[in-house]
């Protein structure tokens, strides 16, 4: 093996210039060229992932992000309402239709919102006969999306449809925008004025890894063990339905997709009273340090998943008439500022416009004016 | 346009602010690329800006594919996605700047390749391309034209904007991809199910055009590119690639004789001439995959891969560069 390794990475035996052209990851190899017979692992593929490194998160770093989203919002929303009064009543004008005392959304509304519209990804995904990992992909861009970003700002039924549509691409089951909008019945306009806001949310990374394909895997891995092909087929498909129900929560910023992945095989194995350690014996602990890696490191992480998949709100389906009630004073949260027919937004138009003066010249011959994603007052849940 | 609030927004802003595009360098056809500079640290980049108003259906699949593969390879052999950014509808993707390609310097008579130097670009080729292949991304384009040189010699895969994930089963992929010269025959026979074996092809391709100095299969038509490649490599039997009459475009063609590599090659030794044929065998399972090719002789043997810094260069100075160049010379620099 030290001989693939040398070759692939330029770590020829005779110190050759080849080394100079040597990975990365393989500086250390450079370093220590004296000693060509030395085995130089290659870094770990997860680990250059976009994934996982610039969307992991703790869990209260996640709850953090979102309660600063949502606090930041209402805090604007309250002082454009104000603002908007001011102008009003300086030009006499009425302010009837303002709100007084809104009650805005919390995090947890927030959520069982988007709860609500990642399981209509599901259901029209299914219908339309797309894999799996296509749902996820959409899921997912959904889930970055408002990350730093709140329901309050940006309707997700909009955010839904642009990232269904983007997922579909990405994930190569792309789809004509006009097919696309008719099946939906949305406008086409308003689905593709989101996709670069969005794009820019995901910072631009498309690919998404999700715990089936290693979930898979584990069930050919296990099949070395098993007499009993059908009653593993069994658990698999139990496994599959937790990766499902993992997509509602914050299980995919917080592990790695292979980790879900085994935990949800271990949850599954128990429930169809299968036999569990005995893979883990096999895998995990055929030696007393791997053992211990399993126990000290491996095994709290499956447990915490497994609580996680037993105790989040997240997981349990979201009534159609809470989404709707949540929906209905979403539709009272809006912002001023964002409503054409209101003064303070004539007027930060007008700012805007002033600010805008950086323009590239070899940019001239395309501009085409942007448009602002609107804020549909038909994205009630339906 | 969209809230100021938002911190994507933002950032896009600030990277835009960034970079300042000095002069294009190329315009394709739904792409021009600049060449450009970083403000804050003054690295010179290339700016590939892509005009997505003309798409009616927003993003292309292109432009897609091309961020969405970049962003997760980062090798010393695959270009550098540096940044990402938008500016009215364009999408603008920010890459490493390299002077020149593996094509220009095929085609500059006045270079004389050694074997030293095509083993030293086979090497960097593949180990791009198996670093490609183990994250399971075909580049799906490989040609002299997407192998681009540094200064420094260091060879770079680029144009991803064909690539795509590869190796699950049942997954159906077009035929239509790779330039005609360096496409496999899986792929002229209408494959809708391949693997690493299309990118080996165009690899095998490559190291002949660089032995020639000339394009080793030139087809006029895809019909025609069947028919040259029997001809220089004989027309494959049955027992050579089992399977090949059950694709979708299989037919029936010329017969030609097997001649061996040698006739053609006369100046490459016995271990070259083996590396290439692994790579050029007709049935893409038997193939040699980029890991396997690493390893093979040729690159342990004599003569050693030639020095990066002693790599030939097609070294073209930009206009503003032979002006100071030319100015630097009149003050005695």
């Amino acid at each position: 093996m030290s001989t693939a390794t040398e070759a692939i990475n330029g770590n020829g035996p005779d110190n050759t210039p080849t080394l100079t052209a040597a990975s990365t990851d393989l500086e250390k190899a450079v370093e220590d060229s004296n000693d060509s017979k030395k085995e130089v692992p290659l870094k770990q593929l997860y680990e250059q992932s976009t994934q996982y490194n610039h969307w992991r998160y703790t869990q209260s770093a996640l709850n953090e992000m979102r309660s600063k989203v949502n606090q930041e919002v209402i805090t604007t929303i309250k002082q454009n309402i104000e603002e908007e009064r001011e102008q009003r009543t300086a030009q006499g004008l009425s302010v009837d239709d303002l709100p007084v005392d809104l009650k805005f959304l919390n995090v947890e509304e927030e959520q069982a919102l988007l709860g609500f519209y990642e399981r209509r990804i599901v259901q029209i995904f299914r219908y339309w006969k797309l894999p799996s990992h296509v749902t996820a992909t959409a899921i997912m861009y959904m889930k970055r999306f408002f990350l730093e970003n709140t329901v309050m700002d940006f309707h997700p039924k909009d955010v839904m449809l642009t990232c269904m549509f983007l997922a579909r691409k990405t994930e190569n089951f792309l789809m004509t925008i006009d097919e696309f909008s008719t099946a939906l019945k949305s406008p086409p306009e308003s689905i593709l004025n989101l996709e670069f806001l969005v794009c820019k949310n995901l910072r631009f990374h498309f690919t998404v890894h999700h715990p089936y394909r290693p979930c898979l895997g584990f069930f050919y891995d296990m099949q070395a063990l098993t007499e009993n092909i059908e009653r593993l087929q069994t658990v698999y498909e139990s496994a599959i339905k937790l990766i499902d129900t993992s997509l509602y929560t914050d299980l995919c910023f917080l592990y790695q997709p292979s980790q879900i992945a085994l935990a949800a095989m271990r949850i599954a194995c128990k429930k169809e009273s299968y036999d569990y350690e005995r893979y883990a014996n096999y895998k995990f602990r055929s030696n007393e340090s791997s053992a211990q890696k399993y126990d000290e490191i491996l095994l709290p992480i499956l447990l915490n998943i497994e609580k996680i998949l037993n105790e989040d709100p997240r997981c349990i389906e979201v009534e159609k008439s809470v989404a709707t009630e949540i929906d209905r004073r979403l539709k009272m949260c809006k912002d001023p500022a964002k409503n054409s027919e209101s003064l303070i937004y004539g007027k930060r138009k007008r700012m805007e416009a002033n600010g805008d003066d950086d323009d590239d010249d070899d940019d001239k011959d395309d501009d085409r004016p942007d448009k602002r994603a609107k804020m549909g007052d038909d994205s009630s849940p339906e | 346009m969209a809230s100021i609030r938002n911190h994507a927004e933002r950032h896009n802003a600030e990277v835009y602010r960034d970079y300042k595009k000095d002069r294009k360098v190329g315009e394709g056809a739904y792409a021009v690329v600049y060449l450009g500079r970083q403000l804050s640290t003054k690295k010179v980049v290339a700016i590939k800006k892509i005009k997505i108003g003309q798409f009616k259906d927003g993003l292309d699949m292109s432009a897609i594919r091309e961020v969405k593969t970049l962003q997760e390879l980062k090798h010393p052999n695959v270009i550098e996605l540096m940044e990402v950014y938008f500016h009215k509808t364009n999408l603008n993707l920010v890459l490493e700047y390299l002077e020149s390609d593996l094509e220009m310097i095929i085609k500059d008579k006045s270079i004389v390749f050694m074997p030293g130097d095509v083993k030293h670009w086979m090497l960097m080729t593949l180990r791009g391309l198996d670093h490609c292949h183990r994250n399971w991304i075909l580049h799906r384009d490989m040609k002299p034209n997407n192998l681009l040189l540094g200064r420094d010699g260091q060879l770079k895969i680029a144009d991803f904007g064909l690539a795509r994930d590869f190796g699950d089963r049942n997954r159906q992929l077009t035929a239509q991809v790779v330039t005609r010269w360096y496409r496999a025959p899986e792929l002229l026979f209408g494959a809708k199910e391949y693997g690493y074996g299309v990118d080996i092809w165009a690899i095998g391709c490559i190291f002949a055009e660089l032995l020639l100095r000339n394009p080793y299969l030139p087809g006029n038509t895809d019909m025609d590119q069947l028919d040259t490649m029997f001809r220089a490599l004989g027309t494959p039997t049955d027992a050579e690639w089992p399977g090949m009459q059950s694709l979708p475009n299989y037919m029936q063609l010329n017969r030609y004789p097997k001649t061996p590599l040698r006739l053609l090659f006369t100046a490459a030794g016995a271990d070259t001439l083996e590396l290439l044929e692994s790579m050029l065998i007709y049935d893409p399972n038997r193939r040699i995959s980029a890991r396997e090719a690493l390893l093979h002789p040729y690159f342990y043997n004599r003569p050693r891969p030639t020095a990066l810094e002693n790599l030939p260069k097609h070294v073209r100075d930009t206009p503003e560069e032979a002006k100071l160049k030319r100015k630097a010379e009149a003050l005695g620099a």
